[in-house]
């Protein structure tokens, strides 16, 4: 349980994780949407894996640490 | 003869131990009982009190205060249908009721007293009782074991704003005339999160876990509301769009709600790569022109009375708080069947003038004092588009459905006890007969 105040709740690794996925990489992740709208009625494991390696990526090298 | 019982055992045993070294298929739960069917578990209620309290206490309950904006709009829409219903109450019962976002709004006009009952603690005691215009109760107990605190058909109102969704059972508490009005989440609620969530784990991972509750549809509000005994209902949905930055903001602000996932055997984390996908796809596939991201909240607003068998005075005033209702839900609906919905408020109307009329001598309940109804017939409300008929029966009435006591003789007082069975997810609102 944490009680943090807002501005250090800035500095989470989730808010990290969602300020790179929404604003530094969102060229990469626009690109990777589209592949996916292209591809939705017929999704299948790793449909769009190219597009998400790039956004991969760019999480990776904005976040400094893979997984 | 002894042999024949040392066959049998050995049999017997070497089926206990056949059953035992089998751990592929083992009964997973205890036989269903053909006498009472129990409630099918879907949500961790324990998961979920421990989601509202950690909700509630989150930055001395500002984060908490800040999320409120869905459910006082929700709050709102009800006391309007509250409104309509003309009678003063002793006692109100929130049920679920939060931090009190319906209770906050209640006026000694309409009741002296409210009683909220939580399954949080934390969240039950956010707001003090300063903010509350009205005499104030709480009492935390969970609401599927609401007997334990409630006596049993004891309260003559209850009212639930979006709280029922994490609910598996709830048990009877209604008296004879007691009129239930709830609000809760329908199945389009959040559809954007979910088919986002669920595309993204099926591109990354290949597979599907629960991530947004299985809300209810309208359609089966009419099963779960006859099996806690309710009769009468009107029923009618809103929807509720908010837009969020970003799925991001989404997902926290629902944290905050204390609305995060409790579905039993749900997976307990997202993989950062399933997440970061899920944001891209909400943002293509859903998203708003200006960049920002809409959220669906669909509302079912409900509202029933409860008629027991022995107890035919509140037909009257049951049918006249519904023909009210269903006519200012229809007005004030937003959805496009709003003339649709109208007219058949009016047909349900005319349909149990004529009726009455017909059955009643010539004295429609809607406009006498009388309350009994005499005679071998049937009252029986038909259709999926929502039209009353009656119908003589030409046989006594026998159904079980109907009144108990009304098989004897022809002047026998009789109940109608009308199971409508709610249609179509469009607002449309239509009664099915009880007779089997």
């Amino acid at each position: 349980m944490s009680s943090v105040p807002s501005a250090a709740a800035a500095i989470t690794p989730l808010r990290r994780l969602a300020v790179a996925s929404t604003v530094t990489c969102s060229a990469q992740a626009s690109a990777y949407g589209q592949c996916i709208l292209a591809t939705y009625t017929d999704v299948r494991k790793d449909a769009c894996k190219e597009e998400f390696a790039r956004f991969s990526a760019c999480l990776h090298q904005v976040m400094k640490r893979k997984w | 003869m002894n042999q024949a019982i040392l066959a049998r055992n050995a049999r017997k045993l070497l089926r206990n131990s056949l059953v035992n070294n089998r751990s592929l298929a083992s009964i997973s739960s205890a036989p269903p009982n053909p006498n009472s069917v129990g409630p099918f578990q879907v949500f961790d209620r324990n998961a979920k009190r421990l989601q509202k309290d950690r909700a509630a206490s989150r930055a001395g309950g500002e984060r908490s205060r800040t999320v409120d904006y869905v459910r006082d709009a929700v709050a709102d829409t009800m006391m309007e249908r509250l409104l309509d219903i003309k009678r003063k109450f002793n006692v109100i019962l929130d049920l679920g009721s939060g931090p009190g976002h319906f209770s906050k709004m209640l006026e000694p006009s309409i009741t002296k007293k409210v009683v909220m009952l939580e399954s949080s603690e934390k969240t039950l005691h956010r707001d003090p009782d300063s903010e509350f215009d009205v005499e104030v109760d709480r009492i935390h107990a969970d609401e599927e074991n609401l007997l334990e605190t409630i006596p049993r058909n004891s309260q003559e109102a209850i009212v639930s704003c979006l709280s029922l969704h994490w609910v598996n059972d709830l048990p009877e508490a209604l008296q004879p005339d007691g009129v239930f009005l709830g609000a809760l989440f329908g199945g389009d609620t959040l559809f954007e999160l979910r088919t986002s969530l669920q595309l993204a784990e099926l591109e990354r991972e290949g597979g599907i876990s629960p991530h947004v509750s299985p809300m209810t549809d309208s359609r089966d509000m009419s099963n779960l509301l006859g099996r806690a005994g309710f009769t009468l209902l009107t029923v009618d949905i809103d929807e509720v769009k908010v837009n969020y930055p970003t799925m991001w903001e989404l997902m926290e602000d629902l944290r905050d709600m204390g609305e995060s996932n409790a579905i039993i055997g749900r997976r307990n984390y997202i993989h950062r790569n399933t997440l970061a996908a899920a944001s891209a796809i909400y943002k293509e596939l859903h998203g708003n022109e200006d960049g920002s991201i809409p959220a669906t909240f669909q509302i079912i607003y409900l509202v029933c009375n409860i008629f027991l068998a022995s107890d035919c005075g509140c037909v009257k005033t049951g049918m006249i708080d519904w023909l009210e209702t269903c006519t200012h839900s229809a007005k004030s609906s937003r959805t496009r069947h709003r003339s649709d919905q109208l007219e058949r408020c009016a047909v349900v109307q005319s349909e149990f003038d004529s009726f009455c009329n017909t059955y009643y001598g010539g004295t429609s309940l809607l406009s006498s004092g009388s309350m009994t109804i005499a005679g071998p017939f049937s009252l029986e409300v038909i259709g999926s588009r929502g039209a009353a008929i009656a119908i003589p029966a030409s046989s006594p009435l026998s159904t079980p459905s109907l009144s108990s006591s009304s098989n004897s003789a022809a002047s026998t007082t009789i109940c109608l006890t009308l199971t409508p069975s709610v249609v179509a997810a469009s607002g449309v609102f239509a009664v099915e007969p009880a007779i089997s």
